[in-house]
């Protein structure tokens, strides 16, 4: 047979352990033939019942494997740019008025997302992150860059001083691990602000990593509440 | 997470039970690898199933079907 067949022999080992067909029976058959042959005409190796259900088992699993294969490269969600990007979390956080929503999109080589997590939930005017648990989810998916996401109820979607320390804080963790954080959008309604579009991404660590839980407060309503309350305060008094 | 449009549960959990098959599984795995498939798809999980908590024996034998599918022609 060809000597520059694409085959080695962990094909012909990877044969032997999930058909039971002994692998000398195999190395013999493939010194003059090409091995696949043996699933795409089974009998040329005379196997038993079992062994040749288990090579139609074998053959309908890369049959299954390929054709799922090219569907779900089809359908990958790749952010090719902070519209894209933008244009994903935008439906996944706009309709949100009564709480501040934190979610991580962790990504592959090619930017394709391997998971999107919501991370933290808070109230309408904070929440808190936990940066334990994004290491956590970025370690077990073996992802290599991340992209940020949270929303503003407030309507503004300018990014905060906690907003850029908060993406700094995380730029911190993730920088040694050579996992970058792509960009930080911050959604409010239906706009939205890309902090790396506006140059506000840190580029590098400014202080040791901290794992303690991070703070996001949405100051704007936090002002509003006070002096709401203390109009009513000082009506109640009157 | 798993966005395919084009996939439903019925094709991951077929895919699942021929693995299972194949590699002589119980059912609590079958529902673990099943699991996991729905949540990555099985492209990421043919790379990626050494993460899972399965037994020696049973990664023994993914690593196979892993060589096959390889020297196949499909990238693992």
């Amino acid at each position: 047979m060809d000597k520059n067949m694409p085959y080695t022999n962990n094909f012909l080992k990877g044969l032997t352990s999930l058909t039971g067909i002994p692998i000398k029976k195999i190395q013999e058959y493939a010194k003059e033939n090409n091995p696949f042959n043996i699933l795409e005409h089974p009998k040329v190796i005379e196997p038993n019942e079992k062994q040749l259900q288990k090579i139609g088992l074998l053959n309908e699993f890369i049959a299954s494997y390929n054709l799922l294969k090219v569907h779900e490269s089809e359908n990958k969600i790749k952010f090719s740019s902070p519209k894209e990007a933008a244009d994903y979390f935008i439906p996944l956080l706009s309709g949100i008025k009564d709480k501040e929503k934190f979610m991580v999109a962790f990504l592959d080589n090619g930017n394709n997302i391997i998971q999107t997590k919501i991370m933290s939930e808070g109230n309408i005017a904070q929440a808190v992150i936990y940066p334990r648990d994004i290491l956590k989810e970025a370690l077990a998916c073996d992802c290599k860059a991340m992209i940020l996401a949270h929303n503003h109820p407030g309507g503004s979607n300018s990014p905060s001083n906690e907003d850029k320390a908060l993406t700094q804080k995380l730029v911190n963790i993730f920088h040694p691990l050579d996992i970058k954080i792509h960009d930080h959008i911050i959604v409010a309604g239906v706009n939205f602000c890309s902090m790396a579009e506006k140059g506000y991404m840190p580029q590098a660590i400014n202080e040791l990593a901290s794992y303690e839980p991070i703070k996001i407060e949405n100051k704007n309503i936090l002002e509003e509440n006070q002096s709401f309350n203390s109009q009513l305060d000082e009506e109640l008094e009157l | 997470m798993n966005k395919n449009k084009g996939i439903n549960r019925d094709n991951y959990k077929y895919i699942s039970s021929l693995i299972a098959q194949l590699l002589e599984l119980d059912i609590d795995t079958e529902e673990k690898i099943t699991g996991y498939i729905e949540n990555y798809g099985v492209d990421n999980f043919l790379k990626d199933y050494d993460k899972m908590e399965l037994s020696y024996e049973i990664y023994e034998k993914l690593e196979s079907l892993g060589m096959i599918i390889e020297n196949m022609g499909g990238a693992v």
